[in-house]
């Protein structure tokens, strides 16, 4: 026991039994109880929520968090305000340093940890342990977060501070809302754990969580972390072993195409692709599901209620000590049923806690849907049998079922994750979904009725009320969302983004068609070095992780939209304020008299092209390790045509090749890029986007940064807006995209109306223009639309009236 | 530690040079750059200077360079921190965060100065009228509250 005051700030494990809940959380409280039972648990220690309360309230925010909660929840049934509640109070949590002596305290155990595991800085998972949470009848599980794979003592401090914050996400605050709990009674504690280097991680229960057989324990597991069964992005191996006799009786090994695994290098998880001879074989052996299902039997006698329990197997050590389980908590589903429960007939109103689960999958397309089930095996049966309304189930979707899926109300599919084709059409068209169900088209019936929570990713039987009347009332009580759902527009309506942060915000507020422009300038310089002096350190790998982070969450936050990174373009004199610039950008001789015009863009690229290879492999490694296909690449300031070639060649070498779903473009903002745009185009470009400040600085010739000719910069000269033509046009005519990024569109509603007559495909703005944008492109595409209605009907009176005097001359009768 | 970019020291004379008798002057964005401050602190002795990032390790390190350093988030800052700056300046913010550094200054009554990226130095442009500060090799664009 350490810390000081009234209660302690940390407790290790094994201090630990079911009494202290109140300080360390149910979560920390039953590892301590396991250990105390027996159960193999990785060793800890929790940071107590007197640790949390002494947080918050000697650095006074504890009456802020309250008073925001005070003033921003008016109406309990608006997620907007749970939403806004949320992000101030997490933004106040985790910009408050956290005071010296608590700091000291939470280091000086992690320190002990290292010692105790013989790490010199141990990786640990820091889960945060609700002190109202996990309580039978009251699951917040996941409601909070974890973080996984965290090392050192800084990393360790701002996770902490991270759980602290999950205690106000906005689902946790809707649940305790609704549950009754109160807010200032809810505290957290941090579970500060050793991670187990796992081989297979996976979830038990002591009953089967779809039928509620209790002589039984079910086991899914997969190869490496169980985040991979959470998510829902593989199917997992699925087990049953016999609660008495512990024989196995059920072993359905899936195929399980990738994995998270721990990188040694950057301790980070990352996403795997399984090697081919792993891929069929089962992730448990026969003798670890055995001495599983012992533990899940011995944990579920001692607590004396039905348990769902995450285990991990470590890859290092021999059996039996390699299986450790890392979480139980009440099972809170079919433990709170009534055991003469009676069968559901399937088309019944039922309460929540009495709703009957048939399948889970993976939620793909989020919503609630009531309605008829129709099992269709083929587009075929499909056309046959399906119905407005009706929920659409089959094994998986492909481009025949899109006239079905339509008119379906919802979508189960038995196979497939997130990008694949049901999920991508539910998304667009705005469908609940749920994927990779398993066996939804054996366990659902045809005609049978069901409640589809996409949100969830479960299938329950009949009509869960509960489920769907919030999501209608939410629908009525927020006519502002509907009144703001966006405009479609035949332009794309893109947004430039500098700052992955915000990308989450800006791809919910302004619904953009996509990022036109994902700028690198800020993911450099928060590497905060010059990228040679990186190399020259042997840094490059942390380049690569910086920039395909910062990608990721852009790529993340937009998927399946597209989003347009473009290559680094810093001029050398934005390089040179980097720590190595003096050295490789002025002794190197790259600074010249006006950077601007100087050594950048795609001629930087070819002349450094190792430089170059680490943004490719940042984008590889997004969209291979992340599978974020909907990741593009822009070249900028091309001025010749075999700078792009070449370009284009290294980007191959590194794995980038063009297709269907990865495009190459380039930025027009160079005049010879306007006038051999043919060229570019035989060499294979994709799209192109036009860098206006530079196009007009060089096609006016002035020198955007010289405050003296400033008066006569701009974007709507002739001449500029001649060269837009002109590429639009050509590219027109060879189906390359057009889209632009600079400030023109930003500033001149006139230059939106130019683009939208030439023909742009897009035009991608600052986030506070989008919405402004859309509403003018859609007002000049109704124009426009009208335009040509006009011309039609006179160019058909015309016709009339010479047809009529054709008839009136030819007539017989009249002659 | 790193030699300090000429860049920096720069800025930090022009700003000395602008504010000599400045009482507070905040910093928003220093990330792993603190050569301007540090340069502030040996210029202008008498005044406050605090350096504000969302990061709380750049903090963490700013604070070990004997910098009084802050950690917030300008899109919901405390905005107690920045009352009473004569000046709030930041070195190539992100486009998305210079409205947010404007209206701060706004609310506090301070001058707001940019030192943009090249690609956003159509300061002049927005709707705010901002000026641009003569200089012969930096890029600078200045908002008036004070």
């Amino acid at each position: 026991m350490a810390g000081e005051g009234e209660y302690p700030l940390v407790m290790w494990f094994e201090e630990l039994k079911k009494e202290d809940v109140p300080i360390v959380g149910g979560k920390c409280a039953n590892l301590g109880e396991m250990l105390r039972a027996g159960i193999p648990v990785p060793p800890g220690f929790a940071v107590t929520a007197y640790a949390y309360k002494r947080f918050i309230e000697e650095t006074k925010i504890a009456e802020k968090i309250y008073d925001i909660l005070d003033e921003t929840i008016k109406d309990p049934k608006d997620p907007k305000q749970y939403e806004e509640a949320s992000r101030r109070i997490r933004a106040l949590i985790e910009s408050t340093p956290i005071p010296e002596y608590l700091k000291k305290e939470i280091v000086e155990n992690y320190r002990k940890l290292c010692k105790r595991t013989g790490s010199k800085e141990v990786f640990v998972a820091v889960r945060s342990s609700a002190t109202a949470e996990d309580l039978p009848g009251a699951s917040f599980a996941g409601q909070q977060e974890t973080y996984l794979n965290v090392r050192g003592e800084d990393e360790l401090l701002n996770s902490v501070r991270k759980c602290w914050s999950s205690l106000f996400t906005p689902r946790a605050i809707f649940y305790r809302t609704q549950k009754g709990f109160r807010h200032e009674k809810v505290l957290i504690s941090v579970a500060v754990q050793k991670m187990v280097n796992s081989k297979a991680a996976g979830v038990m229960f002591t009953l089967h969580p779809v039928t509620g057989d209790t002589s039984k324990i079910v086991i899914e597991s997969v190869w490496g972390l169980g985040e991979a069964i959470v998510s829902g992005a593989v199917t997992p191996d699925h087990f049953e072993v016999d609660k008495d006799s512990l024989k196995i009786l059920v072993k359905q090994v899936a195929k399980k195409t990738v994995e998270y695994v721990r990188d040694p290098k950057t301790g980070k998880t990352v996403h795997k692709e399984v090697p081919p001879e792993r891929q069929e074989k089962p992730s448990l052996t026969d003798e670890e599901i055995v001495e599983l299902a012992r533990l899940a039997k011995k944990i579920e006698e001692h607590y004396g209620t039905a348990q769902d329990i995450e285990f991990a197997v470590d890859r290092d050590l021999p059996f039996p000590e390699n299986i450790f389980i890392v979480q139980s908590r009440p099972e809170t589903v079919w433990s709170v049923k009534k055991k003469a429960e009676k069968p559901s007939t399937g088309s019944e109103t039922v309460a929540i806690t009495e709703a009957k689960m048939v399948v889970k999958g993976l939620p793909a397309s989020p919503g609630i849907y009531s309605g008829k089930a129709k099992i269709v095996l083929s587009p075929e049966e499909a056309a046959k049998k399906i119905q407005k309304g009706d929920i659409l189930v089959t094994k998986m979707t492909n481009p025949d079922w899109v006239p079905y899926m339509r008119v379906a109300g919802a979508i189960v599919t038995d196979e497939g994750g997130m990008t694949c084709h049901a999920a991508i059409v539910s998304r667009e068209l705005g469908i609940p979904c749920i994927v990779g169900a398993k066996d939804a088209t054996k366990n659902m019936v045809d005609d049978q009725t069901y409640t589809v929570d996409a949100k969830a990713g479960v299938v329950y039987e009949g009509v869960v009320e509960e489920l769907i009347k919030p999501a209608e009332k939410v629908e009525a009580a927020a006519p502002t969302a509907v009144a703001q759902a966006p405009v479609v527009t035949g332009t794309k309506i893109y947004v430039n983004l500098s700052i992955p942060d915000v990308a989450e915000k800006v791809a919910r507020e302004t619904q953009a068609d996509g990022v036109g422009l994902l700028r690198a300038e800020h993911l450099m310089l928060s590497v905060g070095k010059h990228p040679r002096l990186l190399i020259e350190e042997g840094g490059e790998q942390k380049m690569i992780d910086a920039f395909a982070e910062g990608i990721r969450k852009v790529a993340q936050a937009f998927f399946p939209k597209p989003v347009v990174y473009r290559f680094l373009d810093f001029k050398p004199d934005e390089f040179l304020a980097l720590p190595g610039g003096e050295k490789y950008e002025k002794e190197a001789g790259h600074v010249g008299p006006n950077p601007l015009i100087g050594y950048r863009g795609a001629f930087r690229y070819i002349k450094e092209p190792d430089i170059f290879r680490l943004e490719c492999r940042a984008i590889r490694k997004v969209r291979e390790e992340y599978g974020l296909k909907n990741v593009w690449v822009m070249v900028p300031f091309v001025r010749r045509v075999e700078e792009f070639v070449q370009a284009k060649k290294i980007m191959e070498e590194e794995g980038l090749k063009q297709g269907p779903d990865f495009k190459v473009w380039i930025m027009v903002e160079v005049p010879s890029t306007v006038l051999l745009i043919d060229k570019f185009i035989e060499a294979g470009i994709d799209g192109v986007s036009f860098g206006t400040n530079d196009l007009t600085m060089l096609i006016l010739g002035i020198d955007r940064d010289d405050a003296a000719v400033q008066e006569i910069y701009d974007e709507r000269n002739l001449a500029v807006l001649r060269a837009l033509s002109h590429v639009i046009r050509i590219c027109r005519k060879h189906g390359v995209t057009t889209s632009i990024c600079g400030q023109a569109p930003s500033n001149y509603p006139e230059v939106v109306e130019f683009l939208v007559r030439e023909g742009a495909t897009s035009i991608s703005v600052n986030p506070d223009k989008v919405v402004e944008t859309r509403n003018l492109v859609a007002m000049i595409e109704r124009k426009l639309m009208l335009d040509e209605l006009r011309d039609l009907r006179e160019r058909m009176d015309r016709l009339e009236k010479n047809a009529e005097k054709r008839i009136f001359k030819w007539s017989p009768e009249l002659d | 530690m790193t030699k300090p970019p000429k860049y920096f020291l720069e800025i930090a004379e022009l700003i000395a040079n602008l504010y000599p008798d400045a009482e507070k002057i905040v910093e928003i964005g220093v990330g792993s750059a603190p050569w301007t401050l540090l340069k502030l602190k040996e210029l202008l002795p008498r005044t406050t200077l605090l350096a504000v990032d969302v990061d709380q390790s750049s903090i963490m390190r700013l604070r070990e360079l004997g910098l009084n350093a802050e950690v917030d988030d300008i899109l919901d800052p405390r905005i107690e921190l920045y009352q009473k700056s004569d000046l709030i300046y930041s070195i190539r913010p992100p486009i998305e965060l210079i409205d947010p550094i404007v209206r701060i200054a706004e609310r506090v009554g301070a001058d707001a100065l940019i030192f943009p990226l090249s690609e956003d130095s159509y300061l002049h442009e927005f709707k705010s009228p901002w000026s641009r500060i003569g200089h012969p090799s930096l890029l600078a664009f200045i908002l008036k509250h004070g």
